[in-house]
């Protein structure tokens, strides 16, 4: 009997203890079942360029063209002196993968972005951009009307978006659900707007509004709108609803990473009027897209160029005379340093950057060139159903009112019927400070301090949401975008250094198209890889 | 409680307490055999054979019990409380114990009987010890017609309320789960009663304790709430549910009937999925004019392959399907299996457990025949595996001369999904011949033939074995009335899916 009243007291006991254990340990270790971490990026490496200790180079190799970066513009310009029998470059990359904004990660569950990851379907008279995408067979013909038709493996599956507005999943990012009729003509007046910005054309006979954007009228009608911001644009025009308002910033801060009152009217109506994509066998304005985002296309770019780059490698400076341009840089994996002697060099670093590597380059007076911090997370979550009405889940899920852009499921386009699992990429802007600020606070955040807020901007569509994650990968992007402020185009137009330095240095980067977006770094490349290959062909 | 006292043998507090545990002692005996019958009837049908050899085998058993009670001689309250804690466990747990196993094990009948038999064995049991503990506290007369009057009231009680309350209201589970901590209870009664006289009192307590915690567990848990909507739902006695990681399978039988739902979703009767499937695949073997290598996409019941291997000029069947827990409840369940004649496990045949989709974008052998047969277009997940991406791998995967058909769901009730798979087929380069037919479980029910490279030959006579599918019958398939004939659709696209929207409409307007 004793031997009994002392088991039972033990169990008892035990009991007790575990159940105290498990109370005490919740709040410290709610994310215990959750793994990953902050993933190290390049502002590492990058910092480097700021402390300016490089010993002596020790070795000095030859090429007719140095590119240096491997993002969108660099993949593309070395494409261009390819196609145009210029082989004898190379290209320098910082970091151990190449792409730049355009670069993914990779489970078991599904491949997943790290940033850019999207095209929308292009603009027709984007040539060079649909010869691209038909090479490879992202275009699968165009047909008599010279109209091209896309992969439809590649075009963003149904359903597309939703917003999280009220309780529920609206189809469509346009706040609907719960909006007055008021507002809702407000919302309609707003796009009958865009229409006509869409289909004005300048007195030069150019489109007011295009991408590329270096094609668009010089008509002040519409470049005025550079002089003014985005914000201030709209209360003019008389828009007071709350809900175009959050949407409208919800566009600027998805393509530019800028809040409305910072980005300028024209950036806010480029957003919308620039895009006339047209496909035969699409709408035109859907996106092509895949589970690694726009790494897809990097990789496609890089196709033909995998024996010209050479990872791990620092550019801390470049030197032009009239002859030559020299090109110093550090082996991360050796820990040495080599230099380049080339005829001619494609700088495809943001112009933060080249200002501290290019010896000449030109200072330059109240720079407009700013660049907006982000918080990348990755998400592999179970398949679970949330008890929350409406569309099911979506390509894009947005939730009406956060600061966030919501997430984008990156197993969408996978062709797989059944998903146990799924990997989500959610993304938030940090543009409710200015970017300096943003950025120094971001760099000081721990894992734990992300992830909270990661769950409380979702809590509201997703409350159980914790319970269901298993892995989270943060990447925190320093300087990930242009931004395209109040002014900046007036600035750009100034700057005739971009036009090349001693016709041996020329510069690629979307900041120099002031918009960040793949169509405009494909431009750049081509654009400068052009001015290269007539000054190779000129010497 | 060491200073136990043996005390002569009192008479009971109130003669009526004793009746009520008698009672309940019977009713609770006589609902653990027909616990067992109807779970048999449900899991292996033929409910006359079932409830025949079941109560034969448990009152032999109880036969048994009763013989075996002589060898009690001392404690017998102890042993009496004993055995209504088994009886409580055993006839408690005994419905979960069989839907429990019915899938897993080969030889289901042998589980039956042994469970059976034990619960029949120690019901026995009871009613002999509890003569004998009673014997001297009251007239031999007495007890012989009062035991027994509540012992047959008690079985006429269970006989009326099972029926119509307790399998209805309660479910199959549920009931034995309740009956059994009634069983409990009359332990704990006894145990109470007869403190001073049982020896381990207080270890009976906590046993009998314990179990009745086991049993209220079960009872929440058994039957939770997936279980409960489902039985509602149904309208039918669930003999079986699975959850895999894809779906949610649910067995259900009625009168000899079984039916296969997946998430819900009716996927065969058998009592009429002859029709179905003949439908399925005879008019495409008869097209094709190789019919060597054959391709079936889902169709993991192997009731298409059933079909297939009446062709012996077959040399392999492939067969994928997503849901490893459907093909292996389809290759090993004897009953099932005598659904599908032992298909999946035919030497000819090969089982990929993988996603259709990507299995077939993978693929890169040729095939004669091609059967599809997924569930219906209902979601974006399903939608995916109708649209013309998904086609446009399947035609690739043809031969030549290769003859290909897909279950298209209703024409009748949803006539423009019919027509948009229709469509989408013709689109990515099919020649295509729909035709339908009546299937009671479903309705009108459509098919699509698709042809590659040839052109459609004139029916001819079907085997004679076949159970439905004739000449005259197909000719008459391919007929369609006017109020399921052609209408216009889009093509259905990954990227817009009007095929799930269609079918969304379809549902909604019949419903209405």
């Amino acid at each position: 009997m004793n031997n009994r009243r002392k088991f039972i007291k033990q169990m008892v006991l035990l009991f007790g203890a575990s159940a105290m254990g498990n109370w005490a340990c919740q709040p410290n270790n709610k994310y215990a079942r959750i793994k990953g971490k902050i993933l190290t990026g390049n502002n590492k490496r990058g910092h480097l360029l700021r402390e300016g200790k490089f010993s002596k180079p020790t070795q000095t190799n030859y090429f007719d063209v140095v590119i240096v970066g491997s993002g969108i513009s660099a993949l593309t310009a070395a494409r261009k002196l390819q196609q145009n029998n210029i082989t004898n470059f190379t290209i320098l990359e910082l970091d151990d993968t190449i792409g730049g904004n355009a670069i993914n990660g990779k489970n078991e569950v599904s491949a997943y972005p790290w940033a850019a990851h999207y095209l929308p379907i292009p603009n027709i008279d984007d040539k060079e951009l649909l010869t691209f995408l038909q090479e490879h067979q992202i275009i699968t013909k165009i047909d008599d009307k010279g109209i091209p038709h896309y992969n439809e493996e590649y075009v963003c599956a149904e359903p597309e978006e939703r917003l999280f507005i009220n309780g529920y999943w609206q189809d469509g990012l346009i706040p609907n659900i719960g909006i007055s009729s008021e507002e809702r003509k407000e919302i309609d007046a707003f796009f009958a707007l865009i229409k006509s910005y869409k289909a004005a054309i300048g007195n030069d006979g150019k489109p007011a509004f295009t991408i590329p954007n270096f094609y668009s009228t010089t008509d002040s009608t519409y470049t005025d709108l550079d002089n003014i911001s985005f914000y201030d644009f709209l209360k003019q025009k008389g828009f007071k609803t709350k809900a175009l308002f959050w949407y409208l910033n919800y566009c600027v801060s998805d393509d530019y990473g800028t809040n409305l009152k910072d980005a300028s009217a024209w950036s806010g109506i480029h957003y919308f009027a620039g895009r006339k994509g047209v496909s035969g066998n699409t709408e035109g304005d859907t996106v092509l897209t895949w589970p690694e985002g726009n790494a897809f296309l990097a990789q496609k770019l890089a196709s033909t160029l995998q024996t010209h780059i050479q990872k791990n490698k620092l550019v801390y400076e470049i030197i032009t005379n009239l002859q030559q341009v020299e090109v110093n840089y550090h082996c991360f994996e050796t820990n040495t340093t080599k230099k380049i002697i080339a005829k001619k060099v494609i700088v495809c670093a943001p112009q933060f950057v080249n200002k501290r590597v290019v010896k000449n380059y030109p200072e330059i007076e109240n720079s407009p060139f700013t660049y907006s911090p982000w918080m990348v997370a990755n998400l592999t979550v179970n398949a679970y159903t949330e008890g929350t009405e409406g569309q099911p889940m979506s390509w894009d899920n947005v939730i009406f009112g956060s600061n966030s852009l919501g997430y984008v499921n990156a197993s969408h386009q996978l062709l797989q019927t059944q998903k146990p699992q799924q990997v989500l990429t959610f993304y938030l802007p940090l543009n409710t400070k200015q970017p300096k600020e943003a950025r120094e606070e971001a760099y000081e955040k721990s894992y734990e301090q992300w992830l909270d807020i990661i769950f409380e901007e979702l809590k509201q569509a997703h409350p159980s949401l914790i319970n269901h994650v298993t892995h989270i990968d943060i990447k925190i992007w320093g300087h990930s975008m242009i931004r395209p402020t109040v002014g900046l185009r007036k600035h750009l137009k100034k700057l005739i250094f971009t036009e090349g330095i001693n016709q041996n240095t020329f510069f690629a980067h979307s900041d120099l198209s002031g918009i960040s977006i793949f169509e405009e770094a494909f431009f750049q490349g081509n654009k400068t890889a052009a001015q290269v290959i007539k000054s190779l062909a000129n010497a | 409680m060491d200073n136990e006292t043996k005390t002569p043998k009192p008479p009971m507090g109130s003669p009526m307490l004793l009746l009520v545990s008698i009672f309940i002692v019977a009713t609770c005996g006589l609902i653990y055999e027909l616990v067992a019958g109807t779970a048999a009837s449900y899991l292996l049908g033929d409910s006359v054979t079932q409830f025949s050899t079941i109560i034969g085998v448990y009152l032999f058993s109880m036969g048994i019990g009763s013989y075996v009670s002589k060898f009690f001689s001392k404690n017998l309250l102890a042993w009496f409380v004993q055995i209504e804690i088994l009886v409580g466990l055993v006839g408690g747990f005994s419905s979960l114990v069989l839907f429990a196993l019915f899938a897993q094990v080969d030889y289901f009948q042998l589980v039956l009987y042994v469970l059976v038999s034990l619960t029949g064995i120690l019901v026995g049991l009871e009613i002999p010890l509890l003569m004998r503990i009673l014997e001297g506290r009251y007239e031999f007369k007495d007890l012989v017609s009062k035991v027994f009057t509540f012992d047959y009231i008690g079985a006429l009680l269970a006989s009326i309320i099972f029926p119509i309350w307790l399998v209805p209201k309660l479910g199959l589970m549920r009931t034995s789960f309740f009956f059994g901590m009634l069983n409990i209870g009359v332990a704990y009664w006894v145990c109470y009663k007869f403190k001073n006289e049982i020896a381990w009192a207080k270890s009976l307590f906590s046993l009998a304790t314990m179990s009745f915690i086991g049993l209220i567990i079960a009872f929440i848990n058994a039957n939770n709430l997936v279980n409960w909507t489902e039985s509602t739902l149904f309208q039918e006695k669930i003999i079986y549910t699975k959850s895999t990681p894809y779906q949610r399978i649910v067995l259900t039988a009625n009168n000899n009937q079984y039916k296969l739902y997946l998430n819900g979703n009716l996927q065969f009767n058998s009592a009429d999925e002859y029709r179905y499937h003949e439908a399925l695949v005879h008019p495409a073997m008869q097209q094709a004019s190789s019919k060597k290598q054959v391709l079936v996409l889902g169709g993991g019941d192997g009731l298409a392959v059933r079909e297939l291997l009446k062709y012996p000029d077959i040399d392999s069947i492939t067969l994928v399907d997503l849901d490893q827990g459907m093909t292996e409840l389809f290759s090993h369940n004897s009953m099932l299996k005598s659904l599908n004649n032992g298909s999946l496990t035919h030497p000819k045949v090969t089982v990929k457990n993988m996603d259709a989709f990507l299995w077939l974008k993978a693929n890169n052998k040729l095939y004669d025949v091609i059967i599809v047969d997924f569930p219906d277009p209902s979601n974006f997940s399903v939608g995916k595996l109708y649209s013309n991406v998904f086609y446009s791998y399947l035609i690739n995967a043809l031969q030549n001369y290769g003859v290909c058909v897909v279950q298209s769901t209703s024409p009748y009730v949803a006539r423009k999904s019919f027509w948009c798979i229709n469509h989408t087929m013709q689109s990515v380069g099919f020649k295509t011949l729909p035709y339908h037919n009546y299937v009671p479980s479903f309705g009108e029910w459509g098919y699509i033939l698709a042809l590659k490279n040839k052109t459609f030959k004139a029916p001819q006579n079907f085997d004679s074995s076949f159970k439905f599918i004739t000449k005259n019958v197909f000719e008459q398939m391919l007929v369609f009335p006017k109020d399921m004939d052609s209408v216009y659709t889009e093509v259905n696209k990954l990227n817009n899916q009007v095929l799930v929207h269609y079918f969304d409409e379809d549902w909604k307007h019949y419903q209405q």
